[in-house]
């Protein structure tokens, strides 16, 4: 197997709190594996085991095959991302993505890491920014250095640690489609830590969701949404709808003014309606109180809070999924 | 509104007229007038105390204060370093551990430094010990030399030092370190490529605070240097006192102050420079 990163069974206990529970997953080669969870599942504690910033309660992490747990983090070939970037304040941009190479790679000559340097700044297109410091940069640019920073090490496994929670939304989406172009251009292992499901969803050829310091499920993307297995992440990522037992997707759902015929359906009342562009989402609420979310691109009526509607889904369309109480697999 | 708050400044106005110009402006006068027979100052005016400023014995001393406060200022920062990246770094203890810092402001000064003198001198504690113990047989020179003076200066302004040191360290993101470390450097080397570069506005501040106040100290050399460690400070008192020669005092007063500000302008233009 090309398992470049394995944890096994790895906890986390702080006095308080159980961060990290028993997280058992294996990373393969080149794969962009993401970790997916509200904050304080765990997920931040476990990339910070895996960078070797905090020491593990037990459990195992091997990283190419070789237990990394008593390694100092300047030892373990890893590098990451900060969420605020951490770029040093006195270096410019060029002595920043240098840093890494002079300390980990000193048999380097200095115009072999002048040429690296140059290579991965081009790479995230900051040719011409070498002498600024960080202060003088965008956020989106200050997200490329320090992207450069650990790419120019060519890790074993880069974390990011929620990389593209301090932009704009704009920009984060910008971002996202450049960050999975690089990790398919460089071939390095990515392990991205996100609570953006849309994030995990698009970017991961696999992903992990994360609740209370386990895991949920693992699995492709499109796998974890059309099986969930558990109700967390069934609402995690893109949300569901209960109705008599039967758990479906707010796309799956249809809503109508009209009793529609021969199909098991429901009565409810609009309680408001949110327009999103190329789809509308209409909140409703079942005779029995419980809330129904229909998102729709085709509505064919325009439905007012308070209007009296029937919601249905057609056959097939619902999940197999189970109501565990949405606390999880705990 | 105005009014008002011309009201409220015209204390501080008077306090500093008073109190900070009319002094300064006494000195600069004595300083251009002859000395009387009995102290004081009396016509006519003359630059002569300032041609005797210029003498190189008077240089030598401030060549030697400038050294010694040097040198205290330097051991200052040595020792302060490691105590601000402690304290910075001890979540929890912070509060208790700056007053214990600031604490032996809570005693006078002169009675802190005559404690000194009960320690260092030749029957004092230091030397009552080692003799008892038998390490030495003849009491060890501890007091009235430079040694001592610098001591002196070195306990008495390591509060200024840690203080500044400890306020830009406090500020450092923790994450920096990490990434350093992250990076490949071992603690050690994060430590002088991160932490000591960004304490670099910390250091210069505390700099400021510790080598001024040295420059112009007079009690410290006085008790501690027992009048064999002359200063710029002792040869001011000097000349007010026993000497009796008023004008050169004044222009040897002026002479630190312009000091003062020469050190200050230089570090305000290197401090430009780095941030």
């Amino acid at each position: 197997m090309n398992t470049v990163l394995a944890l096994e069974a790895l906890t986390k206990h702080y006095p308080t709190q159980r961060a990290v529970d028993g997280v058992s997953l294996c990373i393969q080669k080149g794969e962009f594996f993401s970790l997916l969870g509200p904050s304080g599942c765990g997920k931040t504690t476990t990339l910070r085991l895996v960078a070797g910033f905090e020491t593990p309660t037990s459990g195992n992490i091997l990283l190419g095959g070789q237990s990394v747990v008593d390694l100092p983090p300047h030892q373990r070939d890893v590098s990451t991302v900060f969420q605020s970037y951490a770029l040093f304040p006195h270096l410019t941009v060029e002595k920043n993505v240098a840093f890494g190479l002079e300390r980990r790679r000193p048999g380097l000559s200095r115009a072999e890491i002048a040429r690296r340097v140059k290579g991965v700044l081009e790479l995230v297109q900051l040719t011409g920014k070498e002498k600024r410091l960080p202060q003088q940069l965008s956020g989106g640019e200050r997200q490329r250095v320090a992207l450069a920073r650990s790419l120019v090490l060519q890790p074993k496994v880069l974390l990011l640690d929620e990389p593209l929670s301090a932009l704009d939304p704009k920009l984060r989406k910008q971002m996202r489609d450049e960050l999975k172009k690089l990790q398919r251009s460089v071939a390095i292992t990515f392990l991205f830590i996100t609570h953006d499901e849309e994030e995990a969803l698009s970017l991961s050829d696999r992903m992990a969701v994360m609740n209370r310091g386990l895991i949920e499920q693992l699995g492709t993307p499109r796998e974890l949404y059309s099986q969930p297995a558990t109700r967390f992440v069934a609402e995690f990522l893109g949300g569901v709808n209960w109705l008599g037992g039967t758990a479906i997707r707010p796309e799956r759902m249809r809503i109508s003014a009209a009793e529609p015929e021969g199909v098991r359906c429901f009565r409810a009342t609009v309680t408001g309606a949110t327009f999103l562009g190329n789809s509308v989402q209409i909140a409703t609420r079942l005779d029995n109180g419980s809330p129904c979310v229909v998102e729709t691109t085709a509505a064919v009526d325009v439905f007012r809070p308070g209007d009296a509607v029937h919601v249905w889904w057609n056959p097939g369309d619902e999940m197999p999924l189970k109501d565990d109480g949405g606390q999880g697999a705990a | 509104m105005k009014r008002l708050r011309a009201w409220f400044l015209t204390p501080a106005y008077l306090v500093m007229a008073s109190l900070f110009a009319a002094p300064m402006l006494i000195i600069c006068a004595y300083s251009l007038l002859s000395r009387g027979p009995y102290g004081g100052v009396m016509r006519p005016w003359t630059l002569e105390a300032y041609t005797r400023v210029l003498n190189p014995l008077y240089g030598e001393i401030v060549w030697r204060s400038a050294w010694i406060s040097g040198v205290a200022t330097a051991a200052c920062l040595v020792l302060g370093f490691p105590l601000a990246l402690f304290i910075s770094r001890a979540t929890g203890r912070r509060a208790l551990l700056l007053n214990l810092v600031m604490l032996p402001f809570w005693t006078s000064f002169l009675i802190r430094t005559y404690a000194w003198m009960f320690l260092l001198r030749d029957t004092g504690l230091i030397n009552t010990v080692l003799q008892a113990l038998h390490l030495i047989g003849a009491p060890l020179p501890l007091l009235f030399n430079d040694g001592a003076v610098i001591l002196g200066l070195v306990y008495g302004y390591l509060p200024f030092m840690v203080l500044p040191l400890y306020a830009t360290l406090e500020k450092q993101d923790p994450s920096l370190v990490e990434a350093a470390q992250d990076l490949g450097a071992s603690p050690w080397v994060a430590l002088w490529t991160v932490v000591v570069p960004l304490a670099r506005p910390g250091m210069f501040a505390g700099a400021i605070l510790v080598f001024i106040p040295c420059l112009g100290s007079y009690l410290t050399p006085d008790l501690l240097g027992g009048g064999k460690t002359v200063m710029i400070g002792n040869l001011v008192q000097n000349q007010f006192t026993t000497a009796r020669d008023w004008p050169f005092g004044s222009a040897l007063s002026l002479l630190v102050m312009a000091l003062v500000l020469v050190f200050l302008r230089v570090a305000a233009r290197r401090q430009e420079t780095m941030l």
